[in-house]
């Protein structure tokens, strides 16, 4: 299949607005249209591949696109592309955390999840402890969360929050073995990497 | 085919047209002997400055930073285009104003939550954890240059 995409441009009504390219698959379009797919002929269509094309992998991709974003890595080559975890490092000692969903997930279970990787990123950085932030502007002043609210980006929960770790117990900081005990339910099971 | 062939020239077109207008930008440059901060412009995105309602590059220098004009109210911006965020491209164009410290380091990075990006400026401060510090002057008014 042609990796070549399509993209439309759409303008988000907000207060600093998001324009978004929303990619679709050329094949799919020329599907839709009646065309054959880039590089292919209705003549030379026949064959093993051009049923690949024309009807596996349409199947393949309408399979894979009913599946929530499960507890992986955005960066995983076979299922980042449904959204997952990622990570940052700074400004200074903090760790910006994120999970990116897709449609079909919740915006509770995209908090579990980013708390949840909080948890495991403290865990192996050896920290007991660690400070969850809403925002930049929280972490400067300090101010710790319990969890973080999810919103949308593009109509998808997808969020965020910076850490700080921490070797001794203190007000308002989360214990990493307890966090990953008690998510550990919600995220067993979805975990692909 | 004919339609895609339109469709390629048409793209060119527009990222020629894009080129140009990027090229046409001036680069900022701080006047010589005034006052001036220092702007850490390592975050993702191209960075701008308002000066006579006309936007300037802010172009790093080897160290990562750049001189911007202390002592009054300037307005920096920060455009992302097809920058990469939970799996979709988005653009935007967050800026923000200060009245930036003569000698003080500052730290200018982005966020996109809830359907908004903002921009964000903060003091370098290497006596926190954070390395930052928040900066009371945000805010301020000052000519836009476009942009939210």
């Amino acid at each position: 299949m042609s990796p070549r995409t399509n993209r439309r441009w759409l303008t988000i009504p907000t207060q600093s607005p998001v324009r978004v390219a929303i990619k679709d698959r050329r094949a799919r379009s020329d599907a839709r249209q009646g065309r054959p797919p880039d590089g292919e002929t209705a003549a030379g269509s026949s064959g093993g591949i051009a049923l690949f094309k024309r009807i596996v992998a349409p199947v393949v991709a309408l399979l894979l696109a009913g599946c929530a974003t499960g507890y992986h890595d955005i960066t995983n080559p076979l299922v980042g592309w449904s959204g997952g975890y990622w990570e940052g490092k700074g400004p200074g000692e903090l760790v910006k955390v994120g999970f990116a969903g897709n449609n079909l997930i919740s915006k509770e279970t995209v908090g579990s999840y980013l708390l949840y990787r909080c948890a495991e990123i403290a865990q192996r950085e050896h920290k007991p402890y660690f400070a969850l932030y809403e925002s930049l502007p929280a972490a400067v002043v300090d101010e710790r969360s319990s969890e973080k609210s999810v919103t949308t980006v593009t109509g998808k929960p997808t969020t965020y929050a910076y850490i700080l770790f921490f070797d001794q117990a203190g007000p308002r900081l989360l214990n990493t073995a307890d966090v990953l005990k008690r998510l550990e339910p919600v995220v067993k099971g979805g975990k692909t990497s | 085919m004919i339609f895609s062939q339109r469709m390629k020239g048409l793209s060119l077109m527009a990222c020629a047209a894009l080129l140009a207008g990027c090229a046409a930008v001036p680069v900022y440059q701080a006047a010589p002997n005034t006052p001036v901060a220092r702007l850490n412009v390592n975050s993702m995105g191209s960075k701008w400055i308002c000066v006579g309602a006309e936007r300037q590059r802010l172009v790093a220098d080897p160290t990562g930073y750049v001189d911007i004009p202390a002592g009054k109210a300037v307005t920096i911006g920060s455009s992302y285009y097809n920058y990469v965020y939970g799996g979709v491209s988005t653009s935007c164009n967050p800026r923000t104003t200060l009245v930036p410290k003569a000698g003080q380091r500052y730290f200018i990075d982005f966020e996109i939550e809830a359907e908004r990006c903002v921009a964000l400026i903060y003091r370098e401060d290497p006596s926190t954890r954070t390395g930052l510090a928040p900066d009371l002057t945000l805010g301020q008014s000052a000519p836009s240059c476009g942009g939210r």
